[in-house]
C-alpha cells in the first residue's frame, strides 16, 4: 500500500523535515507513528497525501509515485484518502450531515449517494442524532467524529490521522482511537501520529517511532516507548 | 458541470457574500471604483475638449482676384484629403462679415471706394492633425492664391493636446493599477478568511476548478455592485458637475449625451466585475499551489 524509499523532505527555511527514509506499510495495516514534537511525524503524512513533494526520494501510495503526480491529478488521488487533523477542520457554518455531505458534493457524487453514504458514515461514528447539529455545539470528541465520518465517507482505501485524540480527554480518546481501529478492520488501512502513549500501549499495534526525521524503531506489535532487553 | 455542482457552488458563494469580510470588501471596491470611474469621466471630458477644439481649426484659402469659375476650385479643395467641407465666401460676404467683426470700423468700410477683400473658401477639416499637409495641398491647386490656418495657434493646441492627453492617459493608468491592487487586496483578505474551507476541499479531492469557482463568483460580484455603487455615485456626481460648468463656463464643452454616461456606467461595471473575478481567481490559487 505504502512504499518509501530514501525519502528526504527539506523545506524552504533549509529545516530537514526528513531524512533517508525507507518505509513499507501493507494494505489493511494499523500503524501508530510515535516521537516528539519536530521529528517529522506530521511531515510524513503530509507526502503520503500529497500535501508536500520530497525533495528526494520515492512516495509510492498504492501505486501511485506522489513525487511525479501532476497537479491536475492530485484531486483525484486524494479521493481515495481520508484525512483527520488534531483541530477538526470543520466548516462552522454548516451543520453535521452537510460537513460529512461535502466531501462528496465537491467529487460530484450523485445525490442519492450522498444521503445513503452520510447516514452510514453518521451511523458508524454514532451520531446520527446529531446530523442538525452545528459543530459548536457538539462536544470535542463528537467534532472529532465528525471529522472521521467525513475522512471515512468515501470509502477511503487509506486513512491517515495527524494526533487525532491532541485535543481530546482520555476517554474520548480511547473512543476516537477505537473508530479508528474498527475503520481499520472494515477495510481501510490507518497510519495516526500520535503522543498518546496510554493508547498506544494498550492497542499493541505495529509502532513507528521517529526522531529528527529518521525512522528509529519499527516494532510490529509495539509499544510508545522503546523498552529495551536490558530494561 | 452538474446541476447539483452549480448549486453546491452558488450556495457557497452566498456563504461568502454575506459575511463581514465581503461587506468590508464591497465598501472598498465601491471607493475604488468611483475613484477610478470619477477620473474616466474627467478624461473623457478632456479628449472631448480637445478633439471640439480640434474641430474648430479650419483653413482661409483665398481666391485669385478676378476667378470667375469659383466652384471648379471649390471642387477640387473638396477632393484634396481630410477636407471634410469648403464653403464659399464671395468678396460681398466677406466684407458683411468684417463689418459685423469690427462694428467700430463700420463707417470705415462704408467708405472704401472699393471692396478690397478677396473671394475666400472656409476650408472645413476632417482629419483636423493633418492641418499642415492639407494646407499645403490646397495652397497648390489653381486659383488659391493663398492660404491661412493660424499655424502659430494650431501647433500651439497640439502640443497642450499632447501633454494632456499623455498626463491623463498616464493618471488613468495608474489609476487602474492602484485599483487593481486593493481590489486584489482587499477580495484577498475575504479568500484568506476562508482558506480552511479551501484547504478542507483539496483535502476532500475537490478539483482546482470546483474550489476556485466560487471565490472567482464572489468576487466578480463584489466588484459588479461595488462598481454598481459607485456608478450611481460617479453619475449623479456628474451631473451635478456638468450643471455647475454649464451655469459657470458654458463655453466648456462637456460631454452630456446619454449614451457617453451609460457607456461609462458600462465600462465601471465591466472594470469592476474583471478585476474582482481575477482578484478572487489571484487569492483562490495562492492556495491551489503544491
Amino acid at each position: 500500500m505504502i512504499q518509501l524509499r530514501g525519502v528526504g523532505k527539506i523545506f524552504s527555511n533549509n529545516v530537514v523535515a526528513l531524512s533517508g527514509v525507507d518505509l513499507d506499510i501493507k494494505r489493511g495495516d494499523f500503524v501508530f507513528l510515535v516521537g516528539p514534537s519536530g521529528a517529522g511525524k506530521s511531515t510524513l503524512l503530509s507526502l503520503l497525501y500529497r500535501g508536500v513533494k520530497p525533495t528526494r526520494g520515492d512516495v509510492v501510495v498504492n501505486g501511485v509515485n506522489v513525487k511525479s503526480l501532476k497537479h491536475g491529478d492530485v484531486c483525484g488521488f486524494r479521493r481515495k484518502l481520508g484525512v483527520i487533523f488534531q483541530d477538526f477542520k470543520l466548516l462552522p457554518d454548516r451543520n453535521v450531515y452537510n460537513n460529512v455531505s461535502f466531501a462528496l458534493e465537491v467529487i460530484e457524487a450523485p445525490p442519492k449517494d450522498v444521503a445513503k453514504r452520510v447516514g452510514k458514515a453518521l451511523d458508524l461514528v454514532g451520531l446520527t442524532m446529531k446530523a442538525k447539529a452545528r459543530p459548536n455545539q457538539l462536544s470535542g470528541g463528537e467534532q472529532q467524529r465528525v471529522a472521521i465520518a467525513r475522512a471515512i465517507v468515501n470509502d477511503p482505501i487509506l486513512v491517515l490521522a495527524d494526533e487525532p485524540t491532541g485535543n481530546l480527554d482520555p476517554e474520548t480518546s480511547r473512543d476516537i482511537m477505537e473508530l479508528l481501529s474498527d475503520i481499520n478492520e472494515l477495510g481501510s488501512t490507518v497510519v495516526c501520529a500520535t503522543h498518546n502513549k496510554s493508547i498506544v500501549d494498550e492497542m499493541r499495534r505495529r509502532v513507528i517511532e521517529m526522531e529528527h526525521g529518521k525512522i528509529i524503531r519499527d516494532e510490529r506489535r509495539g509499544v510508545y516507548s522503546f523498552e529495551g532487553p536490558f530494561c | 458541470m452538474k446541476a447539483r455542482s452549480v448549486k453546491l457552488i452558488a450556495g457557497q458563494t452566498a456563504r461568502g457574500l454575506f459575511r463581514n469580510f465581503a461587506l468590508m470588501a464591497l465598501v472598498v471596491v465601491a471607493a475604488c471604483m468611483f475613484v477610478l470611474g470619477s477620473t474616466l469621466a474627467v478624461a473623457l471630458n478632456v479628449t472631448n475638449i480637445g478633439l471640439q477644439l480640434q474641430r474648430q481649426v479650419e483653413i482661409k484659402a483665398f481666391l485669385m482676384d478676378g476667378l470667375k469659375d469659383y466652384a471648379a476650385v471649390g471642387s477640387r479643395i473638396k477632393a484634396v484629403p481630410g477636407v471634410a467641407d469648403a464653403i464659399y465666401i464671395s468678396k460681398e460676404e466677406a466684407l458683411k462679415r468684417m463689418a459685423e467683426d469690427y462694428p467700430d470700423y463700420r463707417e470705415v468700410i462704408k467708405t472704401l471706394p472699393d471692396n478690397p477683400l478677396p473671394a475666400s473658401f472656409d476650408v472645413k477639416l476632417s482629419d483636423p492633425k493633418s492641418v499642415k499637409e492639407i494646407a499645403g495641398a490646397v495652397g497648390g491647386i489653381e486659383g488659391v492664391e493663398g492660404v491661412n490656418y493660424g499655424q502659430s495657434y494650431v501647433e500651439g493646441l497640439s502640443s497642450v493636446l499632447q501633454v494632456l492627453w499623455s498626463f491623463t492617459a498616464l493618471v488613468l493608468v495608474a489609476m487602474v493599477f492602484g485599483s487593481s491592487i486593493i481590489v486584489n487586496n482587499t477580495i484577498g483578505i475575504t479568500v484568506t478568511a476562508r482558506r480552511n474551507e479551501i484547504e478542507i476541499m483539496k483535502l476532500v479531492g475537490a478539483s482546482d476548478g470546483f474550489i476556485r469557482a466560487p471565490f472567482v463568483l464572489e468576487g466578480m460580484i463584489i466588484g459588479f455592485v461595488g462598481s454598481l455603487l459607485a456608478g450611481i455615485g460617479i453619475i449623479a456626481g456628474y451631473e451635478y458637475a456638468a450643471r455647475w460648468v454649464k451655469d459657470m463656463a458654458p463655453f466648456v464643452p462637456l460631454v452630456d449625451a446619454a449614451w457617453a454616461k451609460a457607456g461609462l456606467l458600462a465600462v465601471v461595471l465591466a472594470l469592476g466585475a474583471v478585476l474582482g473575478a481575477g482578484a478572487g481567481r489571484n487569492a483562490t490559487n495562492r492556495y491551489l499551489k503544491d
